[in-house]
């Protein structure tokens, strides 16, 4: 550093330098400031070093040498104003202290003089204070004596005046020009570095020129880029913006658009496989455009809605006007593909149940045209067969004429034909809406659809169906045939109720035909027994031969070849024409009790029968022709046993009157009347425990005595031989010999029984004996009973 | 002509009804309308409703019974009656199975039979076994009138061909027409 404070001795030789006092040696002026001074200077220079090493400015080639001097005069003025400052503030304590004012303008000069003591005083100090050491100065004598040995200089040096100051001036000469040489030299080994340094100098400010050039082109290069990446990051956002965008806007074209392709197979193209996909993607989107309703401004989901809807709707139309075209002409059904498409298109409609409902509806009314008018043209009654329908029969199929005479055979064939529609339109229908490949509920609603398709297009055919037979069944009044004509519908209810449920009309209505064709049964047998009981003829045909009348035996020949067939063809149930309980009751009450009620009445009103056993047998030949006729027909059992009874009821009554007549020609009549009014014979009394004494009463008539009784005993054996033989002649015009016999047999028994009985009572009481036995007299009356009466 | 066969005798009641689609060589498809008539005598009165519209009478009777034999006489002149001779009848010898131990009718009364009534083809099947009853099917809708000329679907269903086939049945459990 030794060369720093040489720069400060250069700084004092330059000529701007305001001091002009004479300096022994450059290196005096660096000791006067202090150490805290100088390291404060050094410390400066330091910073302005590294501040200068720091900055990447030019500067670092500058040389710092002239700067010191700058620096150093600073310096000196810096402490000078120090110095003056200070004086200054003494002059003005002074002042203040003595007056106290302000400025004062003898301030002025006295800081001129202050500042020449000043700059005396520094540099007295700069010689007082010396650092040297003393050893150091002696070490400086030395070396000064060395080389410039004339000792007399030295008093010449010392001496005051011009020639001092002039030796002192030569050593001084003699001093720098040594310095200068020495200096000089140090400064020679510095040449070669300053020459490599100056040479270096050139490259490192190329070197700089270059560095500044490129860093200014690396900085322009990293503003274009820096500009240039903002630009393309903001195109990159842009990018991925847009590209959002895009897949925002391919995901709602796929969400909620259809393609124009996709919108012509729905407008124009065929109705499909790739038609339904269309279609249902058109659904889709339907529904998708809930969420854009959903959204702030719903305008453009009702703005798809409305289009989608529309292209639906269009679609819809389509796939109706298919269906109606396909249900309409059967014949394209055949084709496989044609089928198939339709049950899409069924499929696709079940959904939408009004539009479904409509085509059905359509379906079921021209199947239901067809079914109506193919059957009035089959089964019209003049015979005349329209034009060529979609018929099941084909070309040859003959028409059901109605014959006059044989109206069972045309319901028959009706019914027939009725029955071959049925199945064949359960066929045609199931094999239209029956869709393969259906889950169960699917295919469970859609047996359902077929099976109201079916009722709804057969129930067509109900009426003319029901007004055919009607019309047949009430102008018909022959029971055989009405009977037949119900045998028919009801077997043919049963066939049918194999392929039709119960509700289905057209099933009903053959039900409601056998209740119709068995109340008609009914009605034809009322209106007969009415015509008959209004009937004077009939009335009148009653005569004395006392047979039954004609109009029983024809009744019987119409009722019992039905009977036959009821009795032949039900085998399980126990009543007829499929009546309930009550009503087979009724129905036997009718077609049994019902006539024999109203031939009574009849006998009643006839004023020929007023004997009383002509009425009788009348009646009894009456009941004995109905029972000979319903004795075989197990059905009617019970009526059988009731027409016993009222025969037996009748058998009574005649034998009462054959026992009065065998009583009253034996003068018996009123004895028997008597006899049972004290105590009635039974049966039991009958044998030999018979007490006569019971009877004692009738010993108070008057007629019960000796000559009475042997009156009655002349008369018995007068009368009674012919007895018999006038019974059975009064009991010719009764039919059954069997009732006969009876009636003969059991009117001999009872007088038989009598007759013992009472001529055991006239022994008891008037000890008179009949002369004929009771044997004889059984005898004499038929005596078939002998062996009962021998006891 | 349920393709099933059941041991157990169930008479049929009244008509039973069958339609059967056949598929032929040549692709030809035909539909036979089968109808299954009760052998029982009270229901006979039905049948000629059926036969008015049919095509074919399949008149069944049972090997092993030689009255089902003679009975198909009475059936042959009902199936006549209706349609004249403007019929196909075919004579059908059930329960061929049986054929060995408890044969009444021989092969040889059957084409007598055929001969005599005019009988389109005769042949003996035996449900149970399912011995020629295909063949039968077959050989009854080639010997159709429409068959071989126009047989494409459509024709076919314009022009169902009805089947009749009658159960001659006497004896209970006599013949069949189970197929
Ligand atoms: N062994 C044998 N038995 C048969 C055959 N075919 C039918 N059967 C039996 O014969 C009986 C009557 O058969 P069905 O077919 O019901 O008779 P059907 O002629 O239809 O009777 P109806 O309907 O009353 O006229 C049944 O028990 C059958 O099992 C056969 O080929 N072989
Ligand atoms: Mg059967």
């Amino acid at each position: 550093m030794d060369f720093i404070d040489f720069d400060s001795f250069l700084d004092l030789a330059k000529p701007g330098t305001t001091s002009n006092l004479p300096q022994p040696q450059p290196a005096l002026s660096l000791p006067i400031s202090s150490n805290i001074e100088t390291f404060g200077k050094r410390f400066t220079n330091l910073n302005n070093l590294t501040r200068n090493l720091l900055s990447l400015d030019d500067k670092l080639n500058e040389p710092s040498q002239p700067h010191e001097p700058v620096r150093e005069s600073e310096l000196a003025r810096k402490y000078a104003q120090l110095s003056i400052d200070l004086l200054k503030k003494q002059h003005q304590h002074q002042q203040n202290g003595d007056d106290g004012t302000g400025t004062d303008p003898s301030a002025v000069p006295a800081t001129t003089s202050s500042s020449a003591t000043a700059s005396l005083s520094s540099r007295l100090s700069r010689v007082f204070n010396n650092q040297l050491n003393d050893s150091l100065t002696r070490e400086i004598f030395n070396t000064l004596e060395d080389k410039f040995p004339e000792t007399d200089s030295i008093k010449e040096l010392i001496e005051p005046g011009s020639t001092g100051s002039l030796a002192r001036k030569r050593l001084r000469g003699k001093v720098e020009g040594e310095l200068v040489k020495n200096q000089t030299l140090v400064l020679k080994e510095y040449q070669p570095v300053m020459s490599q340094l100056k040479a270096l100098e050139e490259s490192l400010s190329r070197l700089n020129q270059l560095n500044e050039s490129l860093n200014s082109k690396v900085d322009k290069n990293f503003e274009t880029s820096n500009s240039f990446n903002s630009k393309i990051k903001a195109l990159t956002d842009e990018k991925k913006m847009i590209s959002l965008k895009k897949n925002l806007l391919i995901g709602f074209k796929e969400k909620f658009t259809l393609n124009e392709y996709e919108q012509y197979v729905l407008s124009s193209g065929d109705i499909n496989d790739e038609f339904f996909q269309v279609l249902k993607k058109a659904e889709q989107i339907n529904e998708n455009c809930s969420i854009l309703l959903a959204i702030d401004n719903p305008q453009l989901g009702l703005k798809i809605m409305s289009k989608i809807n529309q292209l639906i709707n269009t679609s819809i139309d389509r796939i109706i006007s298919f269906c109606n075209k396909t249900l309409s002409n059967l014949y394209s059904l055949n084709s496989k593909s044609k089928l198939l498409t339709l049950h899409q298109c069924l499929r696709f409609l079940k959904n939408k149940l009004n539009y479904f409902n409509t085509i059905m509806a359509l379906f079921t009314e021209s199947r239901s045209k067809i079914l109506i008018d193919e059957f009035l043209s089959e089964t019209s009654t003049d015979g005349k067969k329209s034009g060529d329908h979609d018929s099941y029969h084909g070309g040859n199929s003959r028409p059901v004429f109605i014959s006059e005479n044989d109206t069972v055979r045309y319901i028959g064939d009706l019914l027939a034909y009725v029955h071959s529609v049925v199945v064949n339109e359960t066929d045609l229908i199931a094999s239209i809406f029956t869709i393969e490949g259906l889950d169960t509920q699917e295919k469970a609603e859609f047996d359902q659809i077929i099976n109201q398709i079916k009722d709804e297009v057969l129930k067509s055919m109900a009426r003319p169906v029901k007004s055919r037979i009607n019309q047949v069944v009430s102008s018909e009044t022959k029971l055989l045939t009405i009977y037949s004509i119900f045998n028919l519908v009801e077997l043919y209810s049963l066939m049918l109720s194999k392929q039709l449920s119960s509700s289905n009309e057209l099933l009903r209505t053959i039900n409601e035909l056998i209740k119709s064709s068995r109340d008609r049964i009914l009605d034809v047998i009322n209106s007969r027994f009415l015509t008959i009981k209004n009937s004077n003829l009939a009335v009148l045909e009653l005569n004395f031969d006392l047979q039954p009348p004609e109009w029983i035996i024809e009744y019987f020949a119409d009722l019992l070849p039905i009977l036959d067939q009821i009795v032949s063809s039900s085998t399980s149930t126990s009543t007829v024409l499929n009546f309930n309980e009550k009503e087979n009751k009724e129905f036997l009450s009718l077609i049994i009790d019902r006539p024999i009620e109203i031939f009574n009445e009849h006998v009643q009103t006839n004023k020929l029968f007023n004997v009383k056993q002509d009425q009788l047998i009348l009646r009894q030949n009456f009941l004995d022709l109905i029972l000979s006729k319903i004795i075989p027909i197990s059905i009617l059992s019970d009526k059988v046993l009731e027409l016993n009874e009222q025969i037996s009821g009748l058998t009574k009554e005649l034998t009462q009157i054959q026992l009065d007549y065998l009583l009253k020609g034996c003068l018996l009549y009123d004895h028997f009347n008597i006899i049972n009014m004290i105590y009635p014979f039974n049966d039991e009394e009958s044998g030999d425990d018979f007490e006569p004494a019971i009877y004692e009463a009738i010993k108070e008539n008057k007629l019960f005595n000796i000559q009475e009784m042997a009156k009655v005993n002349v008369l018995v054996q007068e009368f009674l031989p012919n007895a018999l033989l006038e019974i059975q002649r009064s009991l010719l015009k009764l039919n059954s010999p069997m009732v006969v016999n009876d009636i003969v047999n059991d009117s001999g028994e009872e007088f038989v029984k009598f007759y013992h009985k009472f001529g055991l009572v006239v022994k008891n009481f008037l000890d008179f004996d009949f002369t004929w036995s009771q044997n004889e007299v059984s005898l004499l009356l038929g005596g078939q009973n002998e062996g009962v009466l021998i006891q | 002509m349920y393709d099933t066969f059941d041991e157990q005798y169930a008479a049929t009641i009244g008509i039973d009804f069958l339609l059967k689609t056949m598929y032929l060589e040549d692709n030809k498809t035909i539909r036979l309308q089968l109808w299954d008539t009760a052998g029982q005598e009270r229901f006979r009165s039905l049948i000629p409703s059926y036969i008015r519209d049919s095509h074919v009478a399949v008149v069944c009777y049972d090997i092993t019974n030689k009255k089902s034999f003679n009975n198909l006489d009475k059936w042959i002149k009902d199936v006549k009656l209706e349609r004249g001779d403007d019929v196909i009848v075919v004579l059908v010898g059930n329960k061929s199975d049986l054929g060995n131990d408890k044969r009444q009718v021989t092969a040889e009364d059957m084409e007598a039979l055929q001969k005599e009534v005019g009988a389109r083809f005769a042949i003996e099947t035996s449900t149970k076994a399912n011995h020629n009853v295909k063949l039968l099917f077959k050989k009854i809708a080639q010997s159709l009138p429409e068959f071989g000329t126009n047989s494409d679907e459509t024709e076919h269903r314009k022009n169902k061909p009805e089947t009749i086939d009658i159960s001659v049945d006497n004896t209970e459990t006599a013949s069949s027409s189970c197929c």
